[in-house]
Formats: C-alpha cells, sequence, structure tokens
C-alpha cells in the first residue's frame, strides 16, 4: 500500500473515531467560558515583555493574586520595585487607539502599532508572528514601545519568557518576575535571575503598545500619567491595550542605551579553516539567542520579502523554536551541522554550551553585503563575507563590524587565512533563507 | 476609563457551529497531538474562545477556518512544550476518554505525520482528514497555496520514506 493510500485509510479510521464524538453541551461550554473569565489574572502566565523607556510591564506566574491600590486612588512613588510589585496590568484609556489596534486586540492579534520606520517593522513582523503561540497560552502579554516622550535617556528592551509554557529550553522556568530598571546601575533585573533574558536593543520612540491578556473582575489598571504618578482604576475582564507616552507621528532613532559591550565578545577556537566553535562565556541562558536583541542597523535597502525572513529568523532563533528556524530555511537550509536536521544541531550545539543563536543573531544585526549569483541577488551577512578581494583590501567598516563578534585573534586568523571565513548567513531576495554556516 | 468592551451575543448559530465542527475539530487535535483526551480539551478550549468571541468571529467570511487555525495552532503548542496536560482547559467532561482508540496502522501513519516538522504535519492533517483544498489550508495556515502545496509534497514523500523504513523493518 502506497503512502496516499495509507493516508487516505488512515483518515477513514480517524473519521470513524471521531463520528462518535459528540459534543459537550453547549450550557456547559457557556459556564467554563464564564469561568475562564473570572480566572485570576495570570494563573499560568508566560510572558513575553520588552519594556522601554520609563514605563515598566510585569506579572505574575504562579497565579498569586495582585494587589493593587484600591479604585480612585493615585499612587506617587519613585520606587519602582514597590509600585511593579503591585501592578496588575498597564494602560491608560484606549479610547484614541487607532482603529487597528482596537481591531487587533479583540481578535487578540498580538502586534504592536507602530509607525513605520524599518526597525520598527522589523520588530512588529517579528511579534505578528507570535501570535499563533501565545493566543490563548498566556494571560498577559505586554509588548512595550521604546523610549517615547519619557524625559529619561534609558532606552533598554528587555525580552523573557518565562513559565511552564515558555518554549524550548525554558520550559519549567517559572516564577513572579518583576521588571525593575536601575538607571544607576544599568541594569535591569528580574525576579529569578536565572531566567534572565535581557539585552540591549534600539532606542526608538513611538511604537504603540499593545497588552493581550485576561484580568480578574477586582483587578486594577493603572494610569501612567507620568514616570512616576500612576492612578487606579478598575477595570473590567477582557482584553486590554496599553500605550505609553503621547501618539506618535514619528519615531527617532538614537544609540543604544548603554555602552560597551554587553556580552563579552566570542572568541573563536581553532584554526583558521576549521569548523568554528564558539564557547559559553559564563552566561546562564537557555537560548543563547535571547542573549541579544537587534537593533538600530538600518534595512531600508533591504528587499521587504528578505526583511520578512530575518523577521522570522530573529525570532525563532532569539527563542531557540528550532523547528519553526528551520521552517524558515526549509530543505534547501544549509547550514554548518553534523546532525540529519539544522534543528538537531542546533539543540546539540545550544545544550553544549556553544551558542550558534546568539551568533546567528548577531550576525544579523551586523551590515549586509550583496552577492549576485546566476539566480539573483544573494544578501549575506556579515558584510565581509560579501567582499571579493584580499583582507587588506576589504573597507575599514566591514571589518569594524566583525569586532562585535570576533576577537583581534580571530581577526587575525581571518587575515592570515586570506579573508573572513567566519559565520555567515545567506538570504536570497525573494525571501529563502540559504545558509547559516561557517568555515572555508 | 476603557471603553467597555461590547458583550458577546451568543446565537443559536453559534450552537449550531459548535455541533456542526465539534467532531471534525477533535479529529484534527488527536491526530496532531495523538493524545484522545488532550485533543477534546483543545477542540473545547477552542470552542470556548469562539464563544467569547463570537460577535466577531462569526461575521468572518471563514468561521470555520479561525476555528481550525486556533486548533492547529494549539495541538502544536502542545506538543511544542511536551506538557501532559493541557493546562488552563476547563475540562467538560470529567477528563475521560470519550473517543474510541486508532487502529493500529492508522496509529501509526499519524505517529509518523507528528513527526514531520509542523507545517508539514499541519498540511497533511488538513488535507486528508478535512479534505480542504490548498486555498482552504492556506487560509488556515495563513500562507500562500504554493507553500501549501510545497508543505504537502515534501510532508508526503519524507513521510513515504518513514513508512517505507517502518514497513522493510516490520
Amino acid at each position: 500500500m502506497n503512502t496516499e493510500d495509507r493516508l487516505r485509510n488512515a483518515s477513514q479510521d480517524m473519521d470513524r473515531v471521531t463520528a462518535s464524538v459528540t459534543a459537550p453541551p453547549v450550557a456547559d461550554l457557556r459556564r467554563s467560558a464564564r469561568m475562564q473569565a473570572v480566572v485570576v489574572t495570570v494563573a499560568t502566565a508566560a510572558a513575553v515583555f520588552m519594556l522601554v523607556g520609563g514605563a515598566v510591564v510585569l506579572f505574575n506566574g504562579n497565579g498569586t493574586t495582585l494587589e493593587p491600590a484600591g479604585p480612585g486612588e493615585t499612587t506617587t512613588t519613585t520606587n519602582e520595585a514597590a509600585v511593579f510589585s503591585n501592578l496588575n496590568l498597564i494602560f491608560p484609556d484606549p479610547s484614541d487607539m487607532p482603529d487597528m489596534a482596537l481591531e487587533a486586540a479583540n481578535e487578540s492579534l498580538l502586534y504592536p502599532i507602530h509607525a513605520g520606520r524599518r526597525d520598527t517593522d522589523l520588530a512588529s513582523t517579528a511579534f505578528d508572528q507570535q501570535r499563533e503561540y501565545f493566543e490563548g497560552e498566556i494571560d498577559v502579554l505586554v509588548l512595550g514601545q521604546i523610549g517615547s516622550g519619557w524625559p529619561s535617556p534609558r532606552a533598554y528592551v528587555l525580552r523573557g519568557v518565562f513559565g511552564e509554557n515558555a518554549p524550548s529550553g525554558l520550559a519549567g522556568q517559572q516564577g513572579d518576575c518583576i521588571v525593575v530598571i536601575d538607571e544607576e546601575e544599568d541594569a535591569a533585573s528580574c525576579g529569578h535571575a536565572s531566567q534572565q533574558h535581557i539585552s540591549w536593543g534600539r532606542q526608538t520612540s513611538g511604537a504603540w503598545t499593545l497588552v493581550y491578556g485576561r484580568v480578574s473582575p477586582d483587578a486594577r489598571v493603572v494610569t501612567l500619567t507620568s514616570a512616576s504618578e500612576r492612578s487606579w482604576q478598575p477595570v473590567r475582564d477582557g482584553y486590554f491595550f496599553a500605550k505609553f507616552g503621547p501618539p506618535v507621528d514619528t519615531i527617532e532613532y538614537a544609540s543604544y542605551g548603554p555602552q560597551g559591550e554587553v556580552i563579552d565578545r566570542l572568541a573563536l577556537e581553532g584554526e583558521a579553516g576549521e569548523e568554528l566553535a564558539v564557547p559559553m562565556q559564563d552566561i546562564d541562558a537557555s537560548c543563547s539567542g535571547g542573549l541579544y536583541y537587534p537593533s538600530t542597523y538600518p534595512r531600508d535597502d533591504l528587499p521587504e520579502p528578505v526583511v520578512q525572513t530575518l523577521a522570522k529568523i530573529m525570532l525563532f532563533g532569539s527563542r531557540c523554536w528550532f523547528d519553526d528556524l528551520e521552517d524558515v530555511g526549509g530543505d534547501d537550509l544549509t547550514a554548518s551541522f553534523g546532525g540529519a536536521r539544522p534543528s538537531e544541531y542546533w539543540t546539540q550545539a545550544e545544550g553544549a554550551g556553544e551558542r550558534p543563536m546568539y551568533v546567528l543573531m548577531k550576525l544579523l544585526d551586523m551590515p549586509h553585503g550583496t552577492i549576485e549569483t546566476e539566480e539573483g541577488t544573494l544578501y549575506v551577512w556579515p558584510s565581509a563575507h560579501a567582499h571579493q578581494g584580499s583582507w587588506e583590501t576589504m573597507p575599514k567598516e566591514d571589518v569594524d563590524a566583525l569586532r562585535s563578534l570576533y576577537s583581534e585573534a580571530d581577526l587575525q586568523g581571518f587575515a592570515d587565512f586570506g579573508g573572513y571565513i567566519g559565520y555567515r548567513v545567506g538570504i536570497s531576495a525573494d525571501g529563502d533563507w540559504s545558509f547559516f554556516v561557517a568555515g572555508d | 476609563m476603557p471603553r467597555p468592551l461590547p458583550l458577546i451575543a451568543v446565537t443559536e448559530d453559534f450552537e449550531a457551529f459548535y455541533k456542526r465542527q465539534y467532531p471534525r475539530a477533535v479529529g484534527v487535535a488527536y491526530a496532531l497531538t495523538g493524545r484522545r483526551h488532550v485533543a477534546e480539551e483543545i477542540a473545547q478550549d477552542a470552542f470556548i474562545a469562539g464563544y467569547r468571541r463570537w460577535e466577531r468571529v462569526s461575521r468572518y467570511d471563514k468561521p470555520d477556518a479561525w476555528l481550525r487555525r486556533v486548533v492547529v495552532n494549539r495541538s502544536t503548542s502542545v506538543l511544542r512544550r511536551g506538557v501532559t496536560e493541557v493546562k488552563a482547559i476547563r475540562r467538560l467532561r470529567g477528563g475521560v476518554d470519550h473517543i474510541p482508540e486508532l487502529e493500529p496502522d492508522a496509529s501509526d501513519v499519524w505517529n509518523e505525520v507528528r513527526a514531520l516538522p509542523r507545517r508539514q504535519a499541519q498540511a497533511i492533517a488538513l488535507f486528508y482528514l478535512e479534505d480542504l483544498s490548498l486555498d482552504q489550508i492556506a487560509d488556515v495556515l495563513e500562507c500562500s497555496p504554493g507553500t501549501v502545496k510545497t508543505h504537502l509534497r515534501r510532508g508526503r514523500v519524507r513521510l513515504g520514506r518513514k513508512l517505507q523504513t517502518w514497513k522493510e523493518e516490520a
């Protein structure tokens, strides 16, 4: 019997099985729906959060009932930790939200509304992809905007995934997570250090923020009227938005927030031409891709299909969702791996303390180059890979871009070899992810 | 104050939709998770979500596509997390299996389908179980019909190899 026939037979057998299925009474369904509506806010929360400039997002992952201030009260404090520990949801009056945002929330689609600049587009695209993974599985999701309208120069992007619903290697790491921004230390922390995935990211302004979540009937809303004043109001069950700061017409770019390296440079092992192994360096993280978040690097000159593919790679790579990442490339993806599938290799490599996903994120945040092939233009990262001449003739900016990933010794290794042979990524003009490889 | 969200008016349409679609939703979830009680939970949870949004969902051109998408995605999420139970889903009937087991050969086939890359497995389940066209599957999976075709082709090829190997080993 061929595959087609076996599939048909298997489907017929499934029809037989489901023919005996009867739907529970619709009254039970209604009762369950009502019960779900009053389940305390974050009973099984896994969370993804971004934070930005002066406002913070939080939640609790263990079903603890949060006790905000009473209705109508205004809490003024400079102790953000205290505020956040009592915070349930953040959002002001959503009545001025764009229709698009209302539409999105009502459908529980998870993407931020933004003003259209490229790097924000990228983030939006990425988050748009999240909806199929998070809808119905988390209780609170907050996507923050970055640096809009706040006097603080802080421009942090915090990301984290917690709780037993968290994907991949984070599953089971559960606990309260209260995000605290410490301007003095240029640091942010979460309630559980080992769950902390923090990276410094873009400083832009103006993205709308969308909150998706269920809240309990006695939950409160806190309206942010300034960085330190919050007024509490009762809310009702449903889905909500958050918007920090004023409506946005433009997005501005600025440099990264903190100065210096957040993560030590990688040291490559092995001789030039050998498979490059990237050691983990004292970083406690289940997915190295979560250690880095791009980017201020402009991508205005990339075709939209390439941008879309980039967004997917970054989304899945930053979370070590290897099956999804592999799907982006499909069967045509060439990767540096020894197993049957790239996802198997990535899983093994991350588990072994190498950090291919960090490298991938880092690469894609570097300037790109192009290579013309018989099949069209190939967009490659880093730009050094596109350089056709000798190492000595490589433009300084291409070499400098590599310094965020490689040590001087590594660069010398490339020079000795005569060209860049480190990790590289290629995406065709129509968005096909072609390779993520290293070596010569 | 936040603008009150519109109340959901549940109509007879929802009940009819629910009764008509429920068994098929269970079937897809069963194929994609391999667990009977989990399949029922996923289907129930999807319909609860649909109930709560029915005012909107009922206005969609294809509310059944929305439902399938929820079921497919939640089934995949269950597999992704590797959990043994679906949490945050309220069982309506005490958590016991109400559907019989598959025949061994059918069970083997669906086991291999689940071992395929996610999109390929979803496309095959929707194509063979639901008899959906490429366009309909594309609606559910939110991709192009061409992409669906590719997933189906690759899935069949990979499945053929696996089933052949299995047969030879047997």
